[in-house]
Parts: structure tokens; sequence; C-alpha cells
């Protein structure tokens, strides 16, 4: 099992990705940092949805999620800035 | 329009933070008006919504200190509390186009406008962390939720910079991308001799008025706000899987 972490800094807030991989699957996704999210109970959902997919579904689910959240505010956060910090992520 | 203000102090940090999330609940459902709540509270560390502790605090100091960790219902980042330090927090409805603007951008000015009744020169940096002479004397936090605005930050007047310090980590090495502003702190009674923290208090109720134009009037806790926080006590803040785990298990 190997652990992942990868971090991003947005326009404000730290974003961090961290998950064990096992087999090629994510397990035991964690968001964390000093961004803002509303209503913040996303964060979690998010970690839900990216839990046990392979590694290289997990950006795509990402993009998925974010696309059909119309009720999510990410004030001075993008979809991209979690990509970046999964690819950052997947990279190490 | 009149803004209602209530200075509570429950003596207790895990129920002041309870109490925080029942003036949000209690406004969704119209049982309060828009409220400004001024308050103080005994030592504590207050996590941010996605904040991990072992990450920001150094657990050991907190536990041989008896300083509890306490997770709020905002996120940003983790700040340290204590009874040099003056809290307040705005609940309100709001029909605006952009909420997080219109919190930071506008009622935010609340709290500038405050310092600068007390002969000081604030400015914003990073959008919300409220700057005088170079240090950050105030972090502030935002929440939208259930239809209402909530705005909440704590004012350093006169706290022990001394235990933040042991208490909050800094990462060893700053990303260029940080400003490192975030982590110079300072007490407001180091730029104004004397001060205090009742004046600070006054200074809030009326820079809010002022940028809210609304006269303020003093109230007390409703019943229904202390049962209602009572329960979020007994739920969540006072349980360790909501304080201290990041919360893919939490109550919500």
């Amino acid at each position: 099992m190997k652990h992942h972490v990868g971090e991003h800094k947005a326009k404000k807030g730290l974003i961090r990705i961290e998950f064990d991989e096992r087999e090629g699957i994510a397990e035991h996704v964690k968001i964390t940092g000093d961004f803002f999210m509303h209503p913040e109970e996303t964060v979690q959902e998010l970690e839900r949805e990216l839990e046990g997919h392979k590694l290289e579904e997990l950006e795509q689910i990402i993009d998925e999620f974010f696309a059909v959240r119309m009720d999510v505010e990410m004030p001075y956060v993008n979809v991209e800035d979690f990509k970046i910090a999964l690819k950052n992520a997947l990279r190490e | 329009m009149s803004l209602r203000v209530l200075v509570f102090d429950s003596g207790d940090p895990k129920f002041d933070l309870a109490f925080e999330e029942a003036l949000a609940r209690l406004r969704a459902r119209d049982k309060i008006p828009d409220t400004l709540r001024l308050w103080r509270t005994s030592r504590s560390v207050v996590l941010g919504y996605f904040r991990s502790a072992e990450e920001d605090v150094n657990l050991d100091v907190a536990s041989n200190e008896g300083i509890p960790l306490i997770r709020r219902f905002s996120g940003g980042g983790t700040v340290y509390l204590d009874r040099g330090c003056v809290n307040y927090s705005i609940v309100m409805k709001r029909e605006v186009e952009f909420p997080i603007s219109y919190l930071y951008g506008t009622v935010l000015q609340g709290t500038l406008t405050a310092l600068e009744s007390l002969g000081l020169s604030p400015y914003l940096r990073n959008t919300n962390d409220v700057v005088v002479n170079g240090r950050k004397v105030s972090g502030t936090a935002a929440s939208i939720r259930w239809g209402v605005l909530f705005l909440h930050g704590s004012v350093l007047v006169d706290a022990d910079l001394m235990t933040l310090r042991a208490l909050l980590r800094v990462p060893g090495r700053l990303k260029p991308s940080v400003d490192p502003v975030k982590y110079r702190v300072a007490n407001l009674l180091e730029f104004v001799e004397g001060l205090d923290v009742d004046s600070v208090m006054d200074a809030l109720i009326g820079g809010y008025s002022k940028v809210l134009s609304e006269d303020a009037y003093v109230d007390e806790p409703s019943k229904e706000e202390l049962d209602v926080a009572r329960i979020l006590y007994r739920f969540k803040y006072s349980h360790e899987e909501w304080n201290l785990r990041l919360p893919s298990s939490h109550l919500a």
C-alpha cells in the first residue's frame, strides 16, 4: 500500500489531497486545507465519490462531481485547483 | 431596521462554538433576527472545518496546558483564542447575488470601521485577513448555508501570544505563494495604549451598525438559542470525533 499526498495553493487557501493506493485503487481519501467551500459538507461527499476508484479515474470524477453541483460555492478556489492537488498527489 | 446585539459568555469554549451554529440554524428558520454576537472565551484552539489537528497544533502543548481543540463549522485556518481575544459573529439574511463577496467585501468593513474608530489604519490582505501596521490582528471566516450569511472573526486585543506561538504550528518553509502575514500576528494593545476588550466590543458594535445602517440594541440570548446550542453541544461540539477527527465521520 502506498500513501499519496498532494498539495496545491489556490488563490486563497491550500488544498491537500491524500489517499492510500491499494492495487491501483484509492482508499481513505482525505481532503484538507484552509480553503472555503459552501456548504462545507460537500468535501466529505467528494471524498466519498473518490473512494474506491482507480487512480486514473479520479480526475474525471472531480470534474463530473463539480459539473453537476450547482449548489456549491468555492470562493477563490476552483475545480482546476482540486485537480492540480490530485495530480501532485498522483505524481508522488 | 435595527441590529440585534448579543453579548454572551457561556464560560465554555465548546458551548460557545455550539452557540455559533445555533445562531445560523435559528436565523435560517427566522426564529431570530439578524444578529451580531460579541463574545470572549477561555483558552482554546479553534480548527477550521477542513483542518487537521495534527498538522496545525502542537498536540502535546495543548494537552499539557489542558487547552481544548474545537472544530468550527466554517472553513479557513486554525486560531488560538483566550480572554484577550474579542470574537464577533454576524448572522444575517440578504438577497445578494454574490454572498461571499458581499460578506468579505462589504460586511467585513464593519471590523475595519471599528478599528478605525480606535485610531488605527487597518486594511485587508488575502481577502479576509485584517492587518494593522503590517501585522495580522484578526482572521475571518464565512459560511453560507440554509439561506443564511454567516461571518465570524476573532480580534487579538491582549491575547497570550506566547501560548499562541507554542500551540500553533507554522509550516517550516512557506511556499512563495503563501503570504507570511498570516503568521505575523499582533495584539491591538501594541498599537493603542491602554486598550481594553470592552472598548473593542463597543467599537465593533459601532462599526457593524454603521456598515449595515442599522441601530444596535443589546439583547439576551433566547431560551431557544440556548436550547439549540445545548443540543449541538451534546451531539457534536463535546465530541472528539467532531473536534479532532477530520469531518468524514462527522454528525452533520
